[in-house]
């Protein structure tokens, strides 16, 4: 659940946050201790490769390191946190397109997600080393996680932070800088495409 | 296209928005009374159902991947690269460390300012000759 301002988390996150801006390094150690597992883990569901997303995490962290003293201590410290990790990963992955590296298709179906002008990444093919407590057909689940690797970023960067990290709109929406109904409609589209790429086996 | 045809389409427009905010959480009952009742005589609107159910239920399953323990290591070292330790061990960091710094530097400018002063006006000092020159 996000931590407010008001929770114990929260205080104890903006008091992290006051120590490292009087120069306690070791206080911005605790802070990476706490987020680290949520910034990692966006970071692999968007580049799809632990390898690039231990690269990207680390990135997000030094950038939030150096931007402290633009955070408001008022506001829940991981929405600011996942904010850089997300748009660390969104360049990243403009920066991998750029280099044009080809990638390893996984997914069978070649569904073109469509939905308007966006970057289309397939998955590198690392999927089976990331942990899903599958309880679903795994041929189901394999199908829509690799559809998701295959949305448009903004699209995936939503279902991700929503269904993953159990952020409101809201707090999307400020994570990726939109509306709060640009958000919203972003995930329901990103969801009906996701509907789509099951349509062949059912 | 009829109006019958018209309406059965408009049906399965409000299903359709229905089943989407399922995936939001926001289906009220209400919704969900219509949506059981209309896939039993509407099959495309049971399969795009059945579709988000699975759909929601893989990314229900998406879990926190654990980061990997050099994560932290790396982040540190970086920013310890950034912090150099002082000679008496204490880190200060580098903004901070660049104070004092510059604050030492321009103590030791003007120890050295006053002293080329007062030797000057003790009166053993002599213009260079390049002022002389210009003096006439």
């Amino acid at each position: 659940m996000p931590r407010s301002r008001y929770s114990r988390e929260g205080r104890e996150d903006a008091r992290l946050v006051e120590s490292c801006r009087d120069g306690d390094t070791e206080a911005f150690a605790s802070l990476v201790e706490r987020y680290q597992d949520s910034v990692y883990s966006v970071a692999v569901r968007m580049t799809g490769d632990r390898d690039e997303a231990a690269d990207v995490a680390q990135e997000a962290f030094i950038k939030a390191f150096e931007s402290l003293d633009t955070y408001e201590a008022r506001r829940p410290f991981r929405p600011w946190v996942l904010r850089i990790a997300t748009n660390a990963a969104i360049d990243h992955l403009r920066r991998r397109k750029n280099r044009e590296v080809p990638f390893e298709m996984t997914s069978e179906s070649g569904r073109d997600p469509g939905g308007g002008p966006g970057l289309v990444i397939e998955f590198r093919g690392r999927e089976s080393e990331i942990p899903e407590n599958v309880s679903i057909a795994n041929e189901t689940a394999e199908i829509v996680h690799s559809a998701l690797a295959g949305l448009q970023d903004n699209y995936r960067a939503v279902l991700v932070l929503h269904h993953m990290e159990g952020m409101s709109y809201r707090e999307i929406a400020r994570v990726l800088g939109v509306p709060r109904n640009t958000a919203k409609t972003w995930g329901m589209r990103a969801r009906a495409l996701l509907c789509d790429s099951l349509e062949e086996v059912m | 296209m009829g109006a019958m045809e018209q309406s059965s389409d408009d049906v399965c427009r409000r299903a359709a928005d229905a089943i989407e905010s399922m995936g939001d959480g926001e289906v009220s009952r209400r919704e969900v009374r219509f949506l059981e009742s209309h896939v039993e005589e509407c099959a495309e609107c049971e399969s795009y159902l059945d579709r988000m159910r699975l759909v929601l239920a893989a990314l229900g399953e998406m879990k926190r991947v654990p980061a990997p323990e050099e994560l932290l290591e790396a982040v540190m070292a970086y920013l310890m690269g950034a912090v150099r330790p002082e000679a008496g061990g204490e880190r200060q960091p580098h903004r901070r460390r660049g104070v004092l710094v510059l604050a030492g530097a321009a103590g030791v400018g003007v120890a050295v300012a006053a002293a080329v002063a007062i030797s000057r006006w003790s009166g053993g000092h002599r213009p260079d000759d390049g002022l002389a020159a210009t003096m006439g």
